[in-house]
């Protein structure tokens, strides 16, 4: 709870800044705000009372471990983005809208209550749509922001549509009171079942899973680098978490109902995400492909319906966002010498840029799933959590998935040692800072795995 | 026991209101007298004489104000049930309105500081 008081402070205080007139400071407050955040959070470990603010929120282990990796992710993102704070006027605006997206993000992976799943996926994506829409002078940018606002727009309808039917089986919005009424043989089968297939559409838009993924990849190309990464990092992660928690804490017993259309949704998005992924020319949109086949990844841990699926869901996200905030920082710094993230531009690179070439190759092995790095165990983790209760044919169709995906991701490794390039990109001390802390922690993950999944 | 029979009604009010509007609709287009003549068809300006055309662009900052109005305009709307219930939430409620009204304050200050209501400016 203290997190969520906290970065709201933060927030306000970026307001507060642009009144006062200290603006120039906010980032470097923000930073220092983020990591006291990181602290307090862990505090509220084993929290006695969880449930808070009239059981709205639940701060239970599982939420706190989700806030650490939001937080986490926000600390290295916001050290990699120094470049969209560099313009002083609208310095204020940003930080502010980005601590808001990540109040946002905490209400939805620690709600009790479906209101503040609803209120927590507002604050985010109203904030994500104006980042989106951050480079004022850019057509793709404008593009990006309407086209994220409509489409977000349209897929919260779904949203609430199927929480007000959940509503009207049970006349509760908490998640406690909903899953008793789940149990105990519930009446109102017809509205139950129309709630949770609106409730699946809304949310894989969310994580923007195929086939309701059509926006992601212009979304995510046309949006400045550095707001990219924070849509594949902190939004992903947050959504999922709020996916995770509403199904398996409240529908778990009617699995039923979701469990056949969540698989498809998953084997079609992993398969076709990361055929699309293949094809494309620029790293930044084969990032945001192969974004969408994790999300299908990621929706093993919510067909798994166990506390296990939990536990490697955090591992997962965490790898995930680390690994993606180093392969966007790097891509970010090539876009910023070369002028484009087409793959010819990486040509070379890697022989006279060490450090950009190991956490390239890190990162990349990673997300690809190779062993031994986070990646391969968030995968392991998450495939053994879905097989305890399920067959081994989704677990197949994505192990079919990671290895197309091990082609385009070696593609860019490949690219940087193949040609001849004598440039030398100018790597900034922060961002220098954040590839060898990704490079830690992706390694650190890989050979300890066990440090993250102590079971809680 | 609900069956859908017991919707009918709202049906009924659907067909109802919507019979209406189309009625009156049809009912004044052949009651009423036709006298058309060019003062009649040109668009009503306040009794002024109408000139130019209606799409030319104007200032943004209409849209900011009318946006910031309703924002503010919710916002207060907060203040009723609260005023209503003032003695039932006790001190507590009154607590929270001043935070909540400081945060409206603040958000106030900043619309200002953005020179988001100058109108002199052009910058």
């Amino acid at each position: 709870m203290k997190a969520l008081l906290l970065l709201s402070g933060l927030g306000i205080l970026g307001i507060v800044s642009e009144i006062l007139n200290f603006k120039k400071y906010i980032y470097k407050l923000t930073i220092v705000g983020l990591i006291l955040t990181l602290g307090i959070t862990f505090l509220e470990w084993d929290n006695p009372a969880p449930l808070q603010f009239s059981n709205m929120v639940n701060f239970d282990n599982l939420a706190i471990s989700f806030i650490a990796v939001l937080v986490v992710t926000a600390i290295l993102w916001f050290l990699t983005s120094a470049p969209i704070f560099d313009d002083s006027e609208h310095i204020a605006d940003k930080t502010t809208l980005i601590l808001f997206a990540l109040v946002g993000a905490v209400c939805m992976v620690s709600y009790h209550n479906v209101t503040m799943l609803f209120i927590g996926i507002e604050i985010l994506s109203i904030c994500m749509y104006v980042m989106a829409g951050s480079k004022k002078g850019d057509l793709a940018s404008n593009e990006s922001s309407m086209k994220y606002f409509l489409m977000g727009a349209f897929a919260t309808g779904f949203l609430l549509m199927g929480i007000a039917f959940i509503y009207g089986a049970t006349a509760t919005f908490d998640l406690a009171e909903i899953k008793m009424y789940m149990e105990n043989s519930p009446e109102h089968l017809e509205l139950v079942y129309t709630g949770i297939t609106l409730l699946v559409i809304g949310l894989s838009f969310k994580i923007s899973a195929v086939p309701f993924h059509f926006w992601a990849p212009d979304v995510y190309d046309g949006a400045p680098i550095q707001v990219t990464s924070l849509m594949s990092t902190i939004v992903k992660t947050a959504a999922i978490a709020a996916f995770y928690k509403l199904f398996t804490v409240s529908f778990a017993s009617q699995s039923i109902a979701w469990e056949c259309t969540l698989s498809y949704i998953a084997g079609i998005t992993i398969i076709l995400g990361n055929l699309i992924a293949v094809f494309q020319s620029s790293a930044k949109r084969m990032l945001a492909y192969s974004g969408i086949s994790h999300a299908g990844y990621l929706l093993l841990a919510i067909l798994a319906n166990n506390t296990s699926g939990g536990n490697a869901l955090v591992y997962y996200t965490l790898a995930y966002s680390v690994a993606t905030i180093a392969a966007f920082a790097i891509i970010a710094l090539v876009l910023q010498a070369k002028g484009d993230t087409n793959f010819s531009s990486f040509e070379g690179l890697g022989k006279k840029n060490p450090l950009l070439a190991l956490a390239t190759i890190l990162s990349m092995l990673s997300l690809a799933g190779i062993p031994p790095f986070a990646g391969f165990f968030g995968k392991y983790y998450l495939f053994t959590s879905y097989l305890e209760n399920h067959g081994i044919g989704l677990v197949v169709v994505a192990l079919i998935g990671s290895a197309i995906s091990i082609y385009y991701y070696f593609r860019l490794i490949v690219t940087m040692f193949k040609g001849e390039s004598e440039e030398v990109i100018p790597i900034s001390g922060t961002v220098k800072l954040v590839l060898i802390l990704c490079i830690l922690i992706t390694v650190a993950l890989g050979i300890f795995p066990e440090l993250l999944n102590g079971g809680w | 026991m609900e069956t859908p029979i017991s919707y009918v009604p709202i049906l009924i009010q659907l067909a109802v209101a919507l019979g209406f509007v189309v009625t009156t609709i049809i009912a004044t287009h052949f009651l009423g007298p036709k006298r058309k003549t060019k003062k009649k068809l040109d668009p009503f300006e306040c009794g002024i004489e109408s000139s130019g055309n209606a799409r030319v662009p104007y200032s943004v900052r209409y849209f900011l104000t009318a946006i910031l109005f309703v924002l503010f305009d919710v916002e207060v709307i907060f203040m009723y049930p609260w005023a209503v219930n003032f003695k039932a939430l006790g001190l507590t409620g009154l607590l929270e309105m001043f935070l909540f009204i400081g945060l409206l304050l603040l958000g106030f200050f900043y619309v200002i500081k953005k020179g988001a209501l100058k109108w002199e400016d052009n910058n």
